[in-house]
């Protein structure tokens, strides 16, 4: 039987526009590298909307109050910036047993709401992501498990989009099978 | 007859920033664990705080850093899908053992309680 583990590699970000290189060591016993997961958690500040800024004071029910109640944005309201508002930077691995990255996504922030179905609830109940979010699925990947390492490479994109740094950590997850050692 | 049944394990997080650990046992009839799901009764709290790992008869599902958010749902998943899919996990001691680690973040501290749920099958003719 094979048995699944995982791997966590937490990338720290704190300058705005930052590219980080960095490197997952591999197990011996793993065969096969079947998913990648990734979650992102803030430290300082968010973005919330293409013009504001905030620090968010989440309390129960309070969701996201008006847009009105923000600082302004720094860079003046006639400048227009495009921001897609929850996306947070880029991430790339690459197997060291094989050419080319394997594996590329965006890192994106669900507590930006863009996704949020509204379903139909109460007006007091307020869709936040910890209450209406959906389940987080395993991203699969299959990639030989003799690859002694991952390189990876993360580049930030909210603070070089806000022009300001941003302080944050990005959770990379890799699983992996392994034989059991009954086998 | 192999019956499925739902297992509620709660702990209690009173201080910031700091793991609690604790260890819940099974029912000795049960014979698989399949699903899992965490929520809490500050479930903000546990989606920007929360990371654990957890281990049953010794064998480590999650590792330490793994955040609560990836075992989370919300109401606009359906009730059948819920549950994180575990497969078919031996309880073998019938120990699960859940290392539950809060860390500062932009969410200000309250005491909180998280509740582990295990979807279980359970064989009555034992």
């Amino acid at each position: 039987m094979k048995k699944q583990r995982c791997i966590v590699k937490i990338i720290n970000i704190s300058r705005q526009g930052e590219v980080k290189h960095f490197q997952v060591r591999i197990p011996e016993n793993a065969t096969v590298i079947t998913g990648i997961e990734t979650a992102v958690r803030m430290k300082g500040l968010v973005s919330i909307s293409n013009n504001s800024f905030v620090v968010p004071n989440i309390g129960p029910g309070m969701g996201n109050p008006p847009v009105s109640d923000f600082s302004p944005n720094p860079f003046g309201s006639d400048l227009a910036i495009p921001v897609m508002r929850s996306l947070v930077g880029e991430l790339k691995l690459q197997s060291c047993e094989e050419a080319n990255i394997f594996y590329a996504t965006d890192i994106t922030d669900p507590s930006a709401q863009e996704n949020l179905e509204k379903v139909p609830t109460p007006s007091a109940i307020i869709e936040n992501v910890w209450t209406h979010g959906y389940k987080r699925e395993l991203e699969e990947v299959l990639i030989n498990g003799n690859t002694t390492m991952l390189a990876g490479l993360y580049k930030d994109k909210l603070g070089a989009m806000q022009g300001r740094d941003a302080t944050y950590d990005v959770f990379l997850y890799v699983w992996y099978k392994l034989e059991n050692k009954k086998q | 007859m192999i019956k499925t049944i739902y297992k509620r394990f709660d702990l209690k997080v009173t201080e910031a920033a700091k793991t609690v650990s604790q260890s819940f046992e099974l029912d000795k009839n049960i014979v698989a664990v399949k699903g899992l799901y965490i929520t809490s009764d500050r479930r903000d709290l546990l989606y920007f705080r929360g990371s654990q790992r957890i281990e049953i008869n010794k064998d480590e599902l999650f590792p330490e850093n793994y955040l609560s958010e990836l075992l989370m749902s919300g109401i606009n998943v359906p009730v059948n899908n819920r549950y994180y899919d575990l497969g078919n996990v031996d309880p073998g001691n019938k120990i699960v053992k859940m290392d539950f680690a809060d860390s500062n973040s932009n969410v200000p501290f309250t005491a909180y309680t998280v509740s582990l749920f295990l979807k279980c099958d359970k064989d009555d003719s034992k």
